[in-house]
């Protein structure tokens, strides 16, 4: 431990807005609309405007935590041994672990869930599980540099699809749906923001991918830019759902996302819904491998394990879990399990360790 | 190993002599009588007559020379080197040089360049890399002339040549070209060292030295630009590249190269940019489509019949209602015809190879759509495919795009669009992944340099494109000032 | 080179089980039966689905295969059919669907929650009413040789003609949707041809009632900012007691609502601004000067107004709701609650105005 990752590793600062663009948006942006039109109703954007405030303020904290240690301590690995001790420290570590992996897994069934449905419904999916978990090793196994390259191409992969939609649909959309305005109780949009904060879990692997970025003090503005692209993404798909289904519509839609695309028509192709799903492939891989390699850094990081050994162990681990959780309950209810705790993570873990490095400081200075 | 270590200058004549082509002669013009040496084989007849013996009987009376040095002060030509290392003299011979000596036992000798240029093409046009607008000046196969024609317009001292000589049965000269101030001298000692690492017997073309030192050799990609024509080589020389050319080979490798250097045409800079982009984006999607075409035509018609637009479906199920395969081996059957077209047409001669395409392409379609073996919906889209594959400059990168087509199809073929897509995710993995020299093959767009997209996906003016590209870390960013002309119209009068 | 090692052992892994997985899955596109307009019709008790799947045997020629099959309920209507069928039936390419009579009055509300959870079926998908039974109007269709006929007959209309814009996606919209109610077109045949003969207005799933296919502009004109349709427009001539008739075709229209009061007694008030072309006019009328066409104007808005009062009368007595005006209190309600609403529609009052603008009359004078 204690060194300065070698400048061939790193990435510059414009990288880290696909990272953190990247590792917010996943699956779930084909179905958030529902889950939170459910409580708030019209006023479900409230629930995304505050999500993404809270997040901005998250990662603010991020960068003031990690600006304060020291340049080859800057990982959250290294702070939790320092703030919490051995014990303790390594215990959360490993946690950490878990869910990155955890995550990873969700994701990877989720979308291995969506294509069953939506292209394949009688697919034995395993063949193309396992060749999907060899992408993943291939991209993992290329380092950082390559995660962030599919990052970015995920990224413009998907913009390429999502930005035209609204001009596309506009015969289709009732704006009078978006009124009235402020028609629910706080308690309503509350549930919604709980909703919507699962949505947003994953800009977290910052944490651990700090060290990896060059010239950091530049690369704050690029997080920044991230979170906002990543809000002002769901508010455009929340808007727009919201004026092409009505409420009553957009509560039996399990993906509306998707069941908007269909609509669409080009010349040569009729349902893109097909297509815009297996390009979302791109997306999940650059989310993955993005989780499991911040997973194996972080082992290596406190256990020296080889990224390899480890790699290869969770892709197994995979295997395993996929034989446990087959359908569609089983990877609702990890998911809820999953995000219940990430919202811990986020909301009181990386608050708690900012208090710490606050207090630090000031004791440092008194 | 065949190449023996040869101590002294007997053990080589005793070697050589071997072959009834080498040849040892005594000069009685001289005092005392020289001895010459050298392969008939590899000197040219009238350089011996026009340099030396000339040269020498010009006298009526018998030269006196004491020593070897003496000879020069009589030899027009200043390339003659004395000296009596053994494995320079043997180098030499091999080269096309005479060897001259006092005496018999004498190890020094004196060189004299007589190489022959028999059998060199002498025609430099242009003929893999064709261009319409624009120099059609290329390479032969002859090191000089190539290295003439370059420095004839790179009028620069800062244009390097570095010699080195590869193959342990060819002793061919590589060189290695550079701008020195522009190139990054680290490139230049990375190529330098990987190339006075490589152990080989005989070096045919540049093309074998690029895959020998590429960063990966598990790649359809190319690593390095290939190229015959004179301003590419040039162009990449003053972006900062480094041209690497053995000799015997009329083709240069530059590197480091990124994947976008291959779809770029010098046509490109001598068009109006907006000209010069729009075919540019034109050449990327004819690349685009060359490799997924026919793999989307197999997902569609295997899997998604509901993508299929209503006015489209009817027609395409009467197209192929009486093929008895499915799609995929539709596909891989014309796919494989087109490929036999193309090895059939580049093995013969020019003349047959064009008319047997024209013949082959358009009786074998023909025949299949008659015979129910394809759907002529199908043949459209693999000849269209392979027309655009041909669109690639760089004749390397347009083999790979035919290569990359087959595992599409057959990814296509078992999970329809999403097994393309998990062809398109292993690609874009890959070429994330791969190195061309340490750099990363996808610059300027991964990593992302917002400054050198100018120079990507279109070509922009003049004006703005007067940097180089970043990515390739040269020592010097600015290529030249530009100066807008001034516009005149009575609006900016004042 | 570790990295080959694994990519080698991958390879072995994976390849056996990529032959074995995808067989199943394949349904290529010419060895497959689309059933691409579908009907269903009530036959004692029980459904009767009738299927149209196109054989394309001929170039630009399709002969229609027509399937039928009577089950207890709709949902095995595939299953069913696949027993009559030699290449496996698939939906995918529904474009149509039908309902007899009987069945749309029973109600097609479990049709269309099938649908919606189904993948399958596109938001482009059409639906129509037939006055009778729905096999008939089918069968009647397979000398069109095409088996989307009805479809493209509905999509022509909407362009257009005078049908206004709907299609899978916008009955789910109103269907689910609180405060609309959707309408379908509606079919006739007449000595054996179909003709397209207005719509029928649903109530939640059920037809209550029917519009004629000339009032059925006034519905185009309120629902969308429409671009075609025409009215013909009965004109009392001057000095007779027969009727003259002015064709008017649309070329703009805009409809805008404005909430006045929403309390017990509901109000309402829509402004219609529409540029319209004169066509054929009758010789009694004279457009000489801009008065001449005033005068017209008020006539031709006086008649629209009327016709449609009297459809958001109809509308009102059969408490069907095309136009989405619970919807539109409801966004300027907070909240609203549709039960209330619903026993108050009756008593709305709707004020209307109509600003007709009449632009071209033709290249001739």
């Amino acid at each position: 431990m204690g060194k300065i990752v070698s400048d061939k590793f790193t990435v510059s600062p414009i990288h880290l807005f696909f990272v953190v663009y990247v590792s917010i948006v996943d699956v779930g942006i084909m179905s958030f609309q529902r889950e939170i039109v459910k409580d708030a109703g019209t006023d479900s954007w409230l629930s995304i405007v505050i999500v993404g405030i809270s997040v901005h303020v998250l990662v603010w904290m991020i960068f003031r935590i990690l600006s304060a240690q020291k340049p080859e301590n800057a990982d959250i690995v290294s702070i939790n041994r320092s703030y919490f001790g051995k014990v303790i420290g390594t215990s959360l570590n490993i946690a950490i672990v878990i869910y990155l992996v955890a995550g990873a897994f969700v994701s990877f069934r989720s979308y291995l869930e969506v294509v069953k449905i939506w292209i394949f419904p009688m697919m034995n999916m395993w063949p193309l599980s396992l060749l999907l978990l060899g992408l993943i090793y291939y991209t993992v196994s290329g380092g950082f540099q390559t995660i962030v390259g599919i990052c970015l191409w995920s990224f413009f992969s998907i913009l390429f699809f999502f930005v035209p939609l609204p001009l596309l649909v506009t015969d289709y959309l009732h704006p009078r749906n978006l009124f009235p305005l402020f028609d629910h109780s706080a308690m309503q949009i509350l549930h919604s923001t709980h909703r919507m904060a699962f949505h947003y879990l994953g800009f977290e692997t910052l944490l651990i991918v700090y060290p990896f970025i060059q010239e950091q003090a530049k690369s704050r503005k690029w997080a920044h830019l991230g979170v906002l692209s990543a809000t002002l993404m769901y508010l455009m798909l929340l808007f727009i759902a919201m004026m092409y289904f009505s409420q009553g519509q957009l509560l039996r839609t399990i993906w509306p996302s998707l069941n908007l695309i269909s609509m669409l028509e080009i010349p040569l192709m009729q349902r893109l819904e097909y297509f815009i799903l297996s390009v979302w492939l791109i997306k999940i891989l650059a989310n993955i491998s993005l989780s499991l390699w911040a997973a194996c850094h972080s082992l290596k990081l406190s256990f020296r394990v080889k990224p390899r050994v480890s790699l290869i162990v969770m892709l197994a681990l995979f295997v395993l879990l996929q034989w446990f959780i087959g359908n569609q309950e089983e990877i609702t209810r990890a998911t809820t399990i999953y995000s219940n705790i990430g919202l811990y993570f986020i909301y009181i873990f990386i608050p708690i360790v900012f208090v710490i490095t606050w207090l630090k400081k000031k004791v440092i200075s008194l | 190993m065949v190449n023996k270590e040869v101590k002294d200058i007997r053990q080589l004549f005793a070697l050589a002599s071997r072959s009834s082509d080498f040849t040892t002669n005594t000069l009685a013009i001289t005092e005392p009588p020289l001895k010459i040496s050298y392969y008939k084989t590899l000197i040219d007849g009238d350089k011996l007559q026009q340099y030396l013996m000339s040269a020498l009987q010009i006298q009526d009376v018998e030269l006196k020379l004491r020593h070897l040095k003496d000879i020069q002060s009589y030899l027009p030509n200043d390339e003659i080197e004395i000296t009596d290392r053994i494995e320079i003299i043997q180098h030499k011979l091999f080269k096309g040089y005479a060897l001259i000596q006092l005496r018999e036992e004498d190890p020094t000798c004196a060189l004299i360049p007589l190489e022959s240029k028999k059998g060199i093409r002498q025609s430099n046009e242009t003929e893999n890399e064709f261009s319409v607008v624009g120099p059609k000046v290329g390479f032969v196969e002859d090191l000089e002339t190539n290295l003439h024609l370059i420095r004839s317009q790179l009028n620069t001292p800062d244009l390097i040549v570095k010699e080195l000589t590869i193959g342990s049965l060819s002793q061919s000269t590589v060189v290695i070209l550079y701008l020195d101030g522009v190139a990054n001298d680290e490139n230049v000692a990375k190529i330098e060292n990987r190339i006075s690492d490589i152990d080989f017997d005989v070096v045919f073309d540049t093309s074998q030295l690029d895959q020998i030192i590429s960063d990966n050799s598990l790649s359809p990609f190319p690593l390095f630009t290939t190229t015959e024509r004179r301003d590419r080589v040039i162009f990449s020389l003053i972006m900062g590249q480094v041209a690497v050319i053995s000799e015997g080979s009329p083709y240069f490798i530059m590197g480091p190269s990124t994947l976008f250097d291959f779809f770029l045409s010098p046509e490109d800079y001598y068009l109006p940019w907006i000209l010069g982009s729009f075919f540019r984006i034109i050449r990327i999607l004819g690349v685009i489509f060359s490799i997924f075409a026919s793999a989307l035509y197999v997902a569609i018609t295997t899997f998604h019949y509901e993508v299929i637009p209503k006015d489209l479906l009817n027609r395409l199920i009467f197209s192929r209602q009486s093929v008895p395969f499915p799609p995929v081996l539709e596909a891989v059957f014309l796919e494989i015809t087109v490929e036999f077209l193309r090895e059939a047409g580049a093995r013969l001669p020019s003349r047959i190879g064009q008319t047997l395409g024209i013949v082959g392409g358009i009786i074998l379609g023909q025949a299949a759509v008659e015979a129910s073996l394809s759907s002529n919906i199908l043949i459209i889209i693999v000849s269209l495919s392979a027309l655009a594959s041909f669109t690639t400059p760089i004749y390397k990168m347009s083999n790979t795009i035919r290569f990359l087509r087959f595992p599409m199809i057959i990814l296509a073929s078992l999970w329809g669009g999403l097994g393309i897509l998990i062809g398109i995710g292993f690609l874009l993995v890959h070429i994330t992944r791969l190195q061309s020299l340490g750099y990363p093959y996808t610059a300027p767009f991964y990593p992302l340099r917002v400054k050198d997209l100018k120079d990507s996906l279109i070509r922009s003016s003049y004006r703005i494109i007067n940097t180089r590209a970043g990515y390739l870390k040269p020592d010097s960013l600015i290529r030249y000032k530009p100066k807008a002309a001034k516009r005149q119209s009575d609006f900016e009068e004042e | 080179m570790g990295s080959v090692r694994v990519v080698n052992r991958a390879i072995l892994i994976i390849l056996p089980c990529l032959f074995i997985s995808s067989c199943s899955n394949q349904q290529i596109v010419d060895r497959i039966n689309l059933a691409q307009s579908a009907g269903y019709d009530l036959q004692d008790k029980r459904v009767k689905s009738t299927i149209l799947v196109g054989n394309n045997l001929e170039k630009d020629k399709m002969t229609v295969q027509i399937l039928e099959t009577v089950s207890e309920s709709s949902y095995d209507m595939i299953p069913r059919l696949q027993t009559k069928a030699n290449k496996t039936i698939q939906y995918g390419q529904m474009r149509m669907v039908l309902f007899g009579s009987d069945y749309a009055k029973k109600g097609i509300g479990p049709i269309l929650g099938s649908f919606s959870r189904d993948s399958k079926i596109t938001s482009r998908l059409q639906m129509g009413v037939a006055d009778k039974e729905a096999s008939e109007i089918l069968a009647a269709t397979i000398k069109s040789h095409d088996s989307l006929f009805l479809m493209n007959m509905i999509e022509k209309n909407m362009e257009s003609g005078n049908l206004p814009r709907s299609n899978f996606h916008t009955i789910l919209y109103s269907y689910y949707g609180a405060g609309r109610d959707f309408f379908l077109p509606y079919f006739v045949t007449e000595r054996g041809l179909i003709k397209l003969d207005g719509i029928a207005l649903f109530n939640e799933d059920k037809w209550v009632a029917t519009v004629g296919i000339r009032e059925v502009f006034i519905v185009k004109m309120l629902t969308e900012n429409s671009r075609n349709g025409s009215f013909m427009i009965p004109l009392r001539g001057s000095d007779s007691e027969q009727y003259d008739y002015v064709l008017m075709r649309s070329i703009s229209s805009k409809a805008s609502y404005r909430v006045i009061s929403s309390d017990s007694t509901p109000a309402i008030s829509i402004s219609i601004k529409i540029k319209a072309s004169v066509k054929d006019i009758p010789d009694s009328v004279r457009l000489k000067s801009r008065q001449d066409v005033s005068l017209l104007e008020n006539e031709l808005e006086e008649t629209l107004r009327k016709e449609t009062e009297d459809f958001i009368s109809l509308c009102q007595s059969k408490k069907v709701d095309p136009l989405g005006f619970g919807d539109l209190f409801r966004s300027k309600t907070r909240n609203w609650n549709e039960e209330q609403f619903q026993a108050a529609y009756s008593t709305m009052k709707a004020t209307i105005k109509i600003d007709l603008d009449i632009v071209q009359t033709g290249i001739g004078k």
